[in-house]
């Protein structure tokens, strides 16, 4: 009789034992698909984060900015953004723009002031590069002139409601301050706290107006779906290439991940999970030991009886192999499948972190989803199934290595 | 009892393999809880000390008015009758530091900055001889000097001064408002650089001396905060509630150093949950494990049940054999758990882990700059001890439950 069918009648013949050691492996793969997926929703979360508000896929910026960036040097802007724009989408026409212009700021209400951060764009754009539309959670985005958008806590902060006037003050590209008053269109909420707490937008034209740039902007954020790291260096290249032949200069166009401060943060963030999923790993590893080994202990005896009744000992490690391979390959299923619904689950509903995240400089929005992604998937089926089956060797190899008349005797 | 604890020892030597093995996933899962908590534990424990020293002191006394809006850094809610207060904290005998936190524009020039630039700063005007009776800014000089009482110096942190490429003898302009709301330009030059262990001070302290914030912002012998540091214990309640009621009728209230800093005492909560949720998690995963091996365990054994309960024993004592052997796996499993705990806690504390670029580049809540490190808690190795037990023990229920499900002859036949 094949092994194979030995293994699956020894599986359905001690239904119990098989669901008991199903069941450990079936709870280890479960939740560590839950855990991986909360670490991937957080990481695909930040990064894409950090290229909406921040810096998008690609960020082209005066040349000198980043190294100043902490005294907010307001003169060092991008020239001439159109012509920039025109070579961008003669690249790659599908690639998103949103010109900007982020600025500190202080609004006065009364005799109080605010500290807050100023930004101009160009709300159309931002329909598609920040899905402008989902944030708003009261009244209208800003449409022409001297209307404003508040973040909804900067604006309950100050008191401030749809419909009221704000005045805000700045230093301008040309080193001397000025003041404009605002009228607030609507309020938004961001996926990210910091922005709800202290932004305000206007038009791009009306902060180029406000700030004295004329037609420059501070940055513009370019964002497109990178094929890999190659693809965007290659992308980049062609920027500085084109731009270069076209005469503009002092800008520096950098990738996301190379721009210091944002990718360092996942780096480490990184650093965390990965001590935490290996130790999960290595829990979820002892309890499939030891069940998958405890299984085969109990059952001396029988080894005993098979080698009594003429099988090899390398057909013994094989039978007992198999059936844990057989048991491995239904539980690992059945806890991925588990851990998969969960995940969705929560994907769908989210999970609530604002709380944790009050008056923190971390790009995380305050709802995190859950991501299941195929390669965890695979992983940890593979790794269950994997670490099943191997750990029956042990056990059974020294089973084998027993004299026939003493495993019979084993008790 | 004696009889069963007696059984239950021998049966757990019995199957000395299948107690090894399960206690095995008991103490890594507990060895984990204790390495979360070591460093949770660790991180708060710098921060407080760090915040204690540099930040906070053990609390503040500001007036009612500015508590309330202290975001904003109302200057004309400031303390006026501030000797009153003093003479209380001199009659009970709690050290203090007289400060004055205002907002202010900061204005740097290219030259000898590499950049024309300005950012919107938070600076404290401080008496640098009565702040060391609290804080421990005083032996923190990295570069320089404290100005004089009334000299047109300022004092910056480390962090700050490499960001806008500062220095020694730099010029600094503050634009800011008096106390009475009129607009106040403010020349200064920078006569030291600090560098602390606290990453809030490094990156923003600002520091000048109380003689300048009195004539500039016309603080009429006013002050916005008088931190305390209290003898012995941080939170020490005695003093506290006498201090409370001293200050009923001026004006002034207390406030704890948990509630200046909300991030931190979220940040540090907010974690505190996290492993707990990963104890739950952790706890689930072995649970599982041990009841397997119990039920396993029980299974195997159906044959000797039904002999011990046909020569007599009740089902009860049959139950709690089994119960105190779950126990005794978890006592195994707990002290391997502990010393496991104790073993890659020794690593964790004397090199701890790495997060100074993060912590360079922004406010996480936690107040250190760099080493993450562990460090030893009782508590956490008391809890995963005991818990690893309770739960060993609690697990059992079930499987011994169905143990005597079955009657006495079918148990024997089995």
């Amino acid at each position: 009789m094949k092994l194979s069918k030995i293994a699956l009648r020894n599986i359905n013949r001690n239904k119990r034992r098989s669901l008991l050691s199903g069941s450990a492996i079936a709870v280890a793969a479960a939740s560590i698909i839950f855990l991986f997926a909360l670490l991937d929703g957080m990481e695909t979360d930040l990064a894409d984060n950090i290229q909406t508000f921040y810096t998008g896929t690609i960020r082209i910026i005066h040349s000198d900015f980043e190294k100043n960036k902490k005294i907010n040097p307001m003169h060092l802007t991008v020239k001439d953004p159109d012509k920039i724009i025109e070579i961008t989408k003669r690249i790659n026409p599908d690639i998103q723009v949103s010109e900007r212009i982020s600025f500190p700021a202080r609004i006065y209400i009364g005799s109080r002031y605010f500290n807050a951060m100023g930004m101009g764009v160009r709300f159309p754009d931002e329909i598609g590069f920040q899905k402008i539309e989902d944030v708003i959670v009261e009244g209208r985005f800003p449409e022409t002139g001297r209307e404003v958008l508040l973040g909804a806590r900067l604006a309950d902060k100050m008191g401030v409601k749809t419909g009221d006037k704000i005045t805000a003050l700045s230093a301008t590209a040309g080193r001397g301050s000025n003041a404009m008053t605002f009228t607030v269109t609507g309020l938004a909420v961001f996926p990210l706290l910091e922005f709800t707490n202290s932004v305000f937008m206007i038009p791009l034209e009306t902060g180029q107006d406000f700030l004295k740039m004329k037609t420059d902007v501070k940055e513009l954020l370019l964002k497109y779906k990178a094929s890999s790291d190659q693809d965007a260096a290659a992308l980049i290249d062609r920027l500085r290439n084109e731009t270069e032949k076209n005469g503009i200069k002092n800008i520096d166009i950098s990738y996301w991940k190379d721009i210091n401060d944002t990718y360092s943060m996942i780096a480490m963030a990184e650093k965390m999970y990965m001590i935490m999923a290996f130790f999960f790993l290595l829990l979820g590893c002892s309890v499939i030991i030891n069940t998958t080994m405890m299984v085969i202990y109990e059952r001396t005896k029988e080894i005993g009886m098979m080698k009594a009744l003429g099988m090899k000992n390398s057909d013994v490690v094989k039978l007992f192999f198999l059936e844990s391979f057989y048991i491995g390959i239904a539980a690992s299923a059945a806890g991925v499948i588990f851990g998969v619904i969960i995940s969705q689950i929560l994907h769908h509903t989210g999970i609530n972190f604002q709380n944790m995240m009050e008056d923190m400089d971390f790009e995380m929005s305050t709802v995190l989803y859950p991501v299941v992604t195929l390669t965890s998937v695979v992983t940890i089926f593979l790794y269950s199934v994997i670490i099943a089956s191997i750990s029956t060797f042990i056990p059974t190899l020294r089973a084998t290595g027993i004299n026939t008349v003493d495993a019979l005797k084993h008790n | 009892m004696i009889f069963l604890i007696k059984l239950s020892l021998k049966n757990l030597a019995r199957y000395r393999k299948r107690t090894a093995i399960t206690s095995l996933s008991i103490a890594v899962g507990l060895a984990f809880y204790i390495f979360l908590d070591s460093m949770i534990i660790g991180s708060v424990y710098d921060s407080e000390k760090n915040l204690f020293m540099y930040e906070t002191g053990h609390g503040v006394i500001q007036t009612e008015e500015y508590w309330k809006e202290k975001d904003l850094l109302p200057l004309e809610y400031s303390i006026k009758n501030s000797s009153e207060i003093t003479a209380i904290l001199d009659k009970l005998g709690v050290p203090y530091a007289e400060r004055t936190n205002f907002s202010a524009d900061m204005i740097v020039y290219k030259d000898p900055y590499p950049e024309d630039g300005n950012l919107p700063v938070k600076v404290t005007a401080i008496d640098y001889k009565n702040d060391s009776n609290v804080f421990g800014i005083g032996e923190t000089l990295e570069k320089g000097r404290f100005p004089q009482n009334e000299e047109e110096g300022i004092v910056i942190g480390a962090w700050l001064a490499e960001d806008i490429g500062a220095d020694i003898g730099y010029p600094v302009t503050l634009v800011t408002r008096t106390k009475s709301g009129y607009y106040q330009v403010i020349d200064l030059e920078i006569t030291g650089i600090i560098n602390t262990t606290n990453p809030v001070v490094n990156r923003e302290a600002l520091l000048i001396p109380r003689g300048i914030a009195e004539i500039y912002l016309e603080m009429e012998g006013s002050i916005t905060d008088i931190n305390l540091k209290f003898n012995g214990s941080r939170n020490n309640s005695k003093i506290i509630s006498l201090l409370r009621k001293e200050l009923s009728g001026t004006g002034c209230s207390f406030h704890t150093w948990q509630e200046m800093v909300p991030d931190f005492v979220i940040a540090s909560e907010g974690d505190m949950k996290g492993s707990g949720v990963m104890l739950i998690i952790i706890f689930i995963i072995v649970a599982v494990g041990i009841s397997n091996t119990m039920l396993m365990a029980i299974f195997e054994r159906v044959h000797e049940i039904g002999m011990m309960r046909a020569l007599g024993m009740k089902d009860l004592s049959v139950k709690w054999l089994f119960r105190i052997e779950a126990a005794g796996i978890g006592l195994l499993g707990s002290s391997a758990g502990v010393l496991l705990g104790v073993f890659i806690n020794i690593p964790l504390i004397i090199y701890g882990i790495d997060y100074s670029k993060m912590m360079r580049e922004g406010n996480y809540g936690y107040r250190m700059i760099g080493i993450m490190r562990g460090m030893w808690h009782a508590e956490a190795f008391i809890t995963a001890f005991f818990a690893g037990i309770l739960l060993s023990f609690l697990v059992s229920f079930i499987p011994t439950r169905r143990a005597l499900k079955k009657d006495i002859p079918s148990c024997i036949r089995d």
